[in-house]
């Protein structure tokens, strides 16, 4: 398991090359062909005993971030956000910036020294801006440039009941579990694909799979999980150590019924925790994949989440090794697939 | 040890209202080899006490020890720490920050928010109120029971970091930065042969009610009394009543304020070249000062502030040089008071 590791590494949406490079490192004594495509898309090749058919398995290397978009004369950095979050989350947040690994805070004015108007009401985005430490533009310049990704600076640590709380768990996760999935032979050629910019609307998915064009896909995802303090059930979405779960539908597809049925069962042959996604919300690079070509035959399997598109997630190790096992069960018996 | 060292040290280790427990440990371990004697107080505020060659005076330096955070008032059914602010917490710092819950062992957790794909419309506009935020650690409510009781602290956390050049920021710089001064000052003087009897006091309760400092003062008696504490640092969005980190320590004036002790201050800072900037309120300095300055006959205060950006967030930023300052300034204000 690398997921510490992948977690800890700076990779926004258009910034996935470092993501890319510990991957690739990883994967390549393992499998037949590693290509980068003009997006920096990561596309792994095993060779299967027949080319009959294409199997694909997606994760996306990127993390929601920020990018610089101005300096100011004192030295402070103006950003814009890469992918879409609460920017209620901003205030108070540690940050990485740029190849330098600088080290930023997002401050916020003091409590003392707001109005009322103020203490009552959500910060002003558009006044917040990254703090390095420099007292002046120029400083500021040796040591990030205009144009550089921030990232959220977190610690990757265990809590709980075996929880797992870092942040770019969406979806280094679905990232590390196609590292090991890497190691085995399966019997149709398969390509397992690192996507990038999934969080700014599945992008590199799109170039991905009209290039393969895969009969049947599996995307490896994090998904929303909302069994917290005062969600009723209804909008708990899924549950956390309930196992891996399947989506049925969300804003951008729908899965692939039989399929689904078929991994569900799987699941419950081999004894592995399943649960269903009960919810429509959500999206991921089955959207874009799902409409590869003549079409394609795409479930999703995921890892559920809490407080996705932040610097602490939590996901329980249970569930990680539940997504894996079925995924890897899945490509092992996928002639009763295809 | 180096400066940094000391609050870095300091940063980590936390005390929030009264519950001081690691982090008396820590001064009076930090203290005792610079003080002839060291005292704990019922509430747990701590000083120890450096003799003056003549003992001609008490003066008392006062640094804050306590710093805001949380206080579980709740584990619900699933599991969930509810909480209520203890000081001048900033709610808008709170959601997805990573928390550290002092429960029967130490442990981290999560302020977590609803996902965006389950808020409605308008929700991401609207702000957050104390009932819609938990702290998740993880556990089932009968294993959270079992670590974390009604009544325990927490704290957002907010790693020590350095930032380019001489900025650091972290958690509780507001007062840790006020500590470090205190204890490098000790570690100064205890070469140097000085007049008066020099109280070194950690103290409690400052975001709360100022207790702390009120029954130092009143066991110690002193006859003057220099607080050390923090004040704003001009940031991207505020440069008014706030000072500029880097370019040295505010000190303040006011009815809270001795006009003598002002002028001692005026007069080291010339004299050591230290930049210092006057800091005006016309009631309360805002810091301990406040209540010392009324205890037992009265005694005559002054204030030194280091700048610091962010106050009361968890990424409290100062410059190192100021607290450099500080220190200078402090050692040479001393010796001029213990023979005023």
């Amino acid at each position: 398991m690398f997921l510490k590791e992948l977690c800890e590494i700076s990779g926004a949406s258009g910034d996935e090359e470092r993501v890319a490079d510990f991957i690739i490192d990883k994967i390549k004594p393992y499998v037949d062909d590693v290509k980068v495509d003009i997006m920096g898309n990561v596309v792994a090749y095993i060779k299967g005993q027949s080319p009959e058919k294409k199997v694909m398995i997606a994760a996306h290397m990127d993390e929601v971030g920020f990018i610089i978009s101005f300096i100011t004369d004192d030295g402070y950095l103006k950003f814009k956000l890469v992918g879409g979050y609460d920017e209620r989350i901003l205030p108070g947040k540690r940050v990485i910036v740029g190849e330098n690994k600088t080290a930023g805070v997002i401050g916020l004015k003091a409590i003392h020294l707001q109005n009322k108007e103020e203490r009552n009401s959500v910060a002003d985005e558009s006044k917040l801006v990254i703090d390095i430490g420099a007292k002046s533009k120029f400083e500021a310049e040796r040591f990030v440039k205009i144009g550089d990704y921030a990232t959220f600076n977190d610690i990757y640590t265990e809590i709980g009941d075996e929880r797992i709380l870092a942040k770019a768990l969406d979806d280094r996760i679905g990232c590390d579990i196609m590292v090991f999935l890497a190691q085995e032979k399966y019997f149709y050629d398969t390509y397992l694909c690192f996507t990038v910019q999934e969080e700014i609307g599945t992008r590199g998915a799109q170039i991905v799979s009209e290039r393969i064009k895969p009969d049947i896909a599996v995307v490896l995802e994090c998904t929303i999980c909302s069994d917290v303090s005062g969600a009723p059930p209804n909008m708990e979405v899924t549950t956390l150590g309930g196992g891996a779960v399947l989506s049925i539908l969300d804003r951008g597809s729908y899965s692939d019924v039989e399929l689904t049925k078929k991994l569900y069962k799987l699941a419950e042959d081999k004894n592995i925790s399943v649960q269903y996604k009960r919810t429509n919300f959500g999206g991921n690079d089955a959207r874009e994949i799902q409409v590869a070509g003549n079409g394609v035959k795409t479930a999703a399997v995921s890892v559920p989440c809490r407080y996705l598109h932040s610097p602490a997630g939590i996901v329980n190790k249970k569930d990680y090794y539940s997504a894996r096992n079925l995924v890897s069960e899945f490509l092992k018996n996928v002639r009763e697939f295809i | 040890m180096e400066t940094v060292q000391t609050l870095k040290q300091l940063c980590e280790t936390q005390c929030i209202y009264n519950n001081s427990n690691m982090l008396i440990t820590l001064v009076r371990n930090l203290l005792k080899p610079f003080c002839n004697e060291i005292r704990i107080l019922n509430d747990g505020s701590v000083f120890g006490v450096k003799r003056g060659k003549n003992n001609t005076r008490k003066i008392m330096v006062d640094a804050h020890m306590d710093e805001i955070g949380l206080m579980i008032s709740e584990i619900d059914k699933k599991g969930f720490l509810h909480f209520v602010p203890v000081g001048g917490v900033d709610l808008k710092t709170l959601p997805a920050s990573v928390v550290d819950v002092f429960g029967r062992e130490n442990i981290k957790g999560v302020i977590g928010i609803k996902p965006p794909h389950l808020q409605n419309k308008d929700e991401a506009k609207q702000p957050f109120k104390w009932d819609d935020l938990t702290i998740d650690i993880g556990y089932t409510k009968e294993d959270a029971e079992k670590i974390v009781s009604v009544g325990d602290y927490a704290c957002a956390c907010g790693e020590f970091t350095k930032l380019s050049e001489s900025e650091y920021s972290s958690k509780s710089m507001d007062n840790r930065a006020g500590m470090c001064v205190l204890l490098k000052t000790a570690e100064k003087l205890a070469k140097l042969n000085i007049d008066a009897d020099i109280y070194y006091v950690f103290s409690c309760g400052e975001e709360f009610n100022m207790s702390g400092a009120n029954i130092a003062a009143n066991v110690i008696k002193p006859d003057i009394c220099i607080t050390v504490d923090v004040t704003h640092g001009v940031t991207a969005d505020n440069s008014e009543r706030a000072y500029k980190c880097g370019d040295g320590p505010s000190y303040s004036i006011g009815p809270n304020i001795s006009k003598k002790l002002v002028k001692i201050i005026q007069n080291v800072a010339k004299d050591e070249n230290i930049s210092i900037h006057p800091e005006v309120d016309g009631g309360s300095s805002g810091t301990n000062a406040w209540a010392i300055q009324v205890c037992n006959e009265g005694v005559a205060t002054a204030v030194l502030s280091i700048p610091l950006k962010y106050m009361h967030t968890q990424v409290e930023t100062l410059d190192i040089n100021d607290i450099e300052s500080v220190i200078r300034l402090l050692i040479g204000f001393l010796q001029k008071a213990s023979v005023m």
